[in-house]
């Protein structure tokens, strides 16, 4: 309970400081970028992280973060682009749209116990380009001509447009990590994982394995609405191709698993280390390495910290957090570009941190505690 | 306590199990013989709810099992220590144990069964934070004993927990079911291992090809010439 109270003072904290940000930026003058820059990172970190909230936890895979996303997009697109809406009374239907959406997949994915493993992998895949196939059917979504966003008025309390979407993803993005957290340290959160681990156990010891994996789905469903629904302004002109790609529900795969799924803070540093590296090759031109180089990225990184980049750092988080400080320091003292460079260097500091086998840091760390495989050596030879 | 009645089941249209009949009553240690295949995992699966009978009956202290919903089953009583113990691997030993404690009747009490699970397994209180999937398969069959006391059933039903154990911790885990059985809980133990199995019940039932072949004490079953030469190799 403790526990508890300190991590929502600290999401508290986070969200003001965040909140800060823009009024900052004006006062500085920093460069517009800045800003975009960062609720680009708030949208990834959401999607990840809601996607998290049912692969992670409970270890259904799923590549339906793009049907959730897609139909927050076109609920906005449709109520506040053609309907005329006011745009922050179409916002939640986003939310709420993806929801029901998802519960109805849930109800019939989860009642046939048929449909495990790859064929929920599958389906979920299926859900997407079903979605997409409506939207192009009908011309009162967007029957192939695409919606317009760009001429939506905003609130004005919410300032101009950078601003005001730098502050509704923050918001967007601070209820979904306060609720991934919330599940995680939940009775929710223990069920899913057991489900992760062995459904079948799972279910014997009373774990209510249909209710929990619904709500796994409909809480993932509905934040990734939500950001899709305040993302459809950031894209301007929406079309069926784009929207329904494959890019979303590819990218927060990548992030979760690079960062870590089995805890909530995994998909939060996974997106920020990979969303800030493929927009530094992009603003450095080389877009089209993009995926050769991801993709290399991925296996050896996959390979090399299995357990995902946040398990390892959280072990060593001083060192971490102390490298991440220096380089920061010295990249401002020593070096003229943009903050976003210097966050990149920072960022990779980390990834290298995570990089070193648990073994090699305690050398290097000059202890000696023993971890779990090592200990039952030890036990072993006690046995014998 | 259990009451098994005339109870058929089966996987898709393959029938498994033809109008098995058995019973533990209170405080007893009844267990369950038979070789590779004769349904004895399909019996505990239709026992605790991840099968449903095709017809038949399972009573427990007189509620009907096979009309409860599999998640509530745990609630009612009994508690399962599935096959190859099934811990969760990716979770610490306390944290096994109080996902043992999910259902509502138990949960209340979570925290004084966790320290009494760690006075009947010290071994298992020496890793409190160890990942479970790095203990050996003897800490880790009493984890999953542990965590199915922690739904304080009234009836334990293991699944063969000798399975690829050395001889010294059999005689370890036995002894502690033993214990258990003498605070009062019944038990019912399916085993390939006969002759240990034997030791510790009363009584038995021999199952073979989806059928019950035999029942009686423990002391007829080891005298029976037929089961001697197939379960005892004698």
């Amino acid at each position: 309970m403790k526990s508890r109270r300190r991590a929502l003072t600290g999401f508290a904290v986070a969200f003001l400081i965040l909140l800060a940000v823009p009024h900052l930026a004006e006062r500085m003058d920093w460069p517009g970028f800045y800003l975009t820059f960062m609720f680009t990172a708030f949208f990834w970190i959401t999607q990840s992280s809601s996607w998290n909230m049912l692969t992670g936890y409970s270890g259904y895979f799923s590549f339906g973060q793009g049907a959730w996303f897609g139909v927050g997009v076109y609920t906005t697109a449709v109520l506040a682009g053609k309907q005329g809406w006011s745009f922050l009374a179409a916002l939640p239907l986003a939310g709420f749209t993806a929801l029901i959406v998802g519960l109805l997949l849930g109800l019939v994915v989860f009642r046939l116990r048929s449909l495990g493993g790859e064929i929920f992998a599958l389906t979920t895949l299926a859900v997407a380009f079903v979605l997409a196939a409506i939207a192009r059917i009908f011309a009162a979504i967007d029957g192939g001509r695409g919606a317009f966003m760009t001429s939506v008025p905003l609130p004005e309390f919410l300032g101009e447009f950078r601003p005001a979407m730098y502050r509704m993803t923050l918001v967007i993005m601070m209820l979904t990590l306060v609720t991934a957290y919330l599940i995680y340290e939940s009775r929710l959160g223990w069920g899913l994982f057991a489900i992760r681990d062995d459904e079948q156990v799972a279910r014997g010891l009373g774990v209510p394995t249909f209710r929990y994996k619904m709500a796994a789905l409909g809480a993932n469903a509905f934040f990734g609405g939500l950001m899709g629904g305040v993302w459809a302004l950031q894209i301007g002109f929406v079309t069926v191709e784009d929207v329904f790609s494959i890019r979303v529900p590819l990218f927060v795969i990548l992030m979760s698993v690079l960062g870590g799924t089995r805890h909530w803070m995994g998909p939060v540093v996974g997106s920020l280390i990979i969303f800030t590296i493929v927009d530094r090759f992009n603003s450095a031109g080389f877009e089209n390495f993009n995926q050769v180089f991801i993709g290399s990225l991925l296996i050896l990184l996959v390979l090399a910290v299995r357990e995902g980049i946040y398990l390892r750092i959280r072990e060593r988080w001083v060192a971490t957090a102390s490298l991440f400080g220096l380089i920061i320091a010295a990249s401002v003292i020593f070096n003229s570009s943009s903050m976003v460079w210097k966050f990149l260097w920072a960022l990779l500091g980390i990834l290298l941190m995570a990089l070193i086998p648990d073994r090699a840091w305690q050398k290097l760390a000059l202890r000696r505690r023993p971890t779990p495989s090592e200990s039952r050596e030890d036990r072993e030879t006690v046995d014998a | 306590m259990l009451e098994i009645r005339d109870l058929t089941t089966g996987y898709g249209r393959a029938q498994v199990l033809w109008d098995v009949t058995a019973s533990v009553a209170d405080g007893e240690i009844v267990t369950l013989l038979g070789p590779n295949g004769a349904g004895k995992t399909t019996l505990v699966n239709a026992l605790s709810g991840i099968l449903r009978p095709w017809s038949g009956q399972v009573l427990l202290n007189d509620i009907d099992l096979t009309a409860t919903r599999p998640h509530l089953i745990s609630q009612s009583g009994i508690a399962v220590v599935p096959e190859g113990r099934r811990i969760f691997p990716d979770m610490t030993v306390t944290d096994n144990l109080l996902i043992g404690a999910y259902n509502k009747r138990a949960r209340p009490h979570h925290e004084g069964n966790v320290e009494r699970i760690y006075e009947i397994f010290p071994r298992l209180s020496e890793r409190k934070r160890q990942l479970a999937g790095s203990m050996s398969g003897g800490e880790q069959q009493m984890l999953a004993i542990g965590r199915a006391l922690m739904a304080e059933p009234s009836l334990l039903l293991l699944d063969e927990p000798s399975l690829g154990l050395a001889p010294i911790i059999v005689e370890n885990i036995f002894e502690v079911l033993k214990q258990l059985n003498q605070e009062g809980l019944s038990i019912l133990l399916v085993e390939q291992n006969a002759v240990e199995a034997l030791n510790l019940a009363g009584r038995g039932y021999v199952l073979e090809e989806g059928r019950i072949v035999g029942e009686g004490s423990s002391g007829e079953l080891l005298a029976d010439e037929r089961l001697r030469k197939a379960y005892l190799g004698l």
